[in-house]
């Protein structure tokens, strides 16, 4: 960590890379949600990464680290809880007005577009899209089918309906 | 969800890697803090200010116990302030708020006990008197807060609420017991007022905007 804080890319690669199995096992007995485990693990060594120059040389490695992953694992999570919530609010706020009207002039090209643009977003997105609106399960039904949270489940639906908007808003379509 | 997986995030963040300072001791910094304390406290007299009081010999136990009470509060919350930028730390957290909130308690009880055998009237509490009193002990207690701040803004903390609020009132307490050390009042219920009671009040007012700025540096770092 000295030889880090000091600039050394190459020993604070291997460093990170070493600290990473109990980065894992620590934001595991944190966060339920395997899906989500890897986003957290990436956050905490963000904020390890930002937190970097409070670790003083003379004082030991393991506290300083332990409550760096506490306090970015409960960051995120709270982050998460504002999240869903303010997801929550503005989807029942979609169902009662919905927000793809725009996009019908263009609705002789949008299946092929939605189609290919589908195919482009990450297994979990799209799978989480296709089961709310393809198969149009509820929510609970696909989160069960899947495994995961119902929560975890919106947010997957929420960014692949972000990722979709912006592939089918490009100018070039 | 993140595209790059983690151990490509990890070269990211190896090949921006930049050095950094290691933040500074705690103990110099808490040393810096009261040292600045003293150095505004030494200035103010310097510039006019009242020196030290030669107060009443039968009232040297409350008036005592509500300086030490206001040194402990000092010591005990800035200590806990930076203690609290610092991951890992939480021990020594917790050992300066227990110093504060004892220091609180010794600073409120040496004023109550000089309000209840009080042998000078307690009428004669006059609230000019008292806004200049917490006026001069938020003056004297601005720089010792200014340079906990500091320490956090540099710390990078995320959740400066409670950091915040801890220099504040460590800060301000510095300042009161500056105050209550030259004060010629001789009223204990004007010290439980404008001297014992000023860093709870800075605390309660002033954190949140204080907070809200530290954090919004905290952001532009």
């Amino acid at each position: 960590m000295i030889a880090a804080q000091a600039g050394d890319g190459r020993v604070y690669e291997k460093l990170l890379l070493e600290l990473l199995p109990y980065v894992r096992q620590q934001v595991a007995f944190r966060v339920r949600e395997e899906a989500e485990r890897e986003d957290v693990v990436q956050n905490v060594l963000v904020s390890l990464h930002r937190a970097r120059h409070t670790y003083r040389p003379e004082r030991p490695f393991v506290p300083w680290l332990r409550a760096v992953v506490r306090n970015a694992s409960i960051d995120w999570l709270r982050a998460r809880g504002r999240r869903l919530r303010h997801e929550l609010s503005r989807d029942v706020g979609e169902m009662a007005e919905p927000s793809y009207e725009p996009l019908l002039p263009r609705e002789e090209r949008l299946s092929s577009e939605l189609e290919g643009a589908l195919a482009s977003l990450p297994p979990n997105q799209r799978e989480a899209v296709e089961l709310l609106h393809v198969e149009e399960l509820s929510v609970a039904e696909a989160a069960e089918r899947v495994g995961v949270s119902p929560g975890a489940l919106k947010v997957r639906a929420h960014r692949g309906y972000q990722a979709l908007r912006a592939l089918l808003m490009r100018p070039d379509l | 969800m993140n595209t790059v997986t983690t151990e490509e995030r990890i070269r990211e963040l190896a090949r921006n890697l930049a050095p950094v300072r290691p933040i500074p001791p705690l103990r110099a910094a808490l040393a810096a803090a009261v040292a600045l304390g003293l150095v505004a406290v030494v200035g103010h007299w310097l510039l006019g200010g009242p020196g030290l009081r030669a107060g009443n010999a039968a009232q040297w136990l409350p008036y005592g116990a509500s300086l030490a009470g206001l040194v402990m509060v000092a010591v005990g919350a800035i200590g806990a302030a930076l203690a609290a930028a610092v991951p890992g730390r939480e021990a020594a957290v917790r050992l300066g708020v227990r110093a504060a909130v004892l220091g609180l308690v010794l600073g409120l009880a040496g004023g109550l006990w000089g309000v209840l055998y009080a042998d000078t009237p307690l009428a004669e509490v006059d609230l000019v008197t008292c806004l200049a009193c917490i006026r001069r002990g938020l003056m004297l207690g601005v720089a010792p807060t200014l340079l906990a701040c500091a320490f956090i803004v540099y710390a990078a903390l995320r959740n400066p609420g409670l950091g915040t609020a801890l220099a504040l009132a460590g800060g301000v307490a510095l300042g009161a017991g500056a105050v209550h050390a030259t004060c010629p009042n001789d009223n204990p219920l004007h010290w439980l007022l404008a001297h014992s009671l000023t860093p709870v009040a800075a605390m309660l007012v002033l954190t949140a905007p204080l907070a809200a700025l530290l954090a919004r540096k905290t952001r532009q770092a």
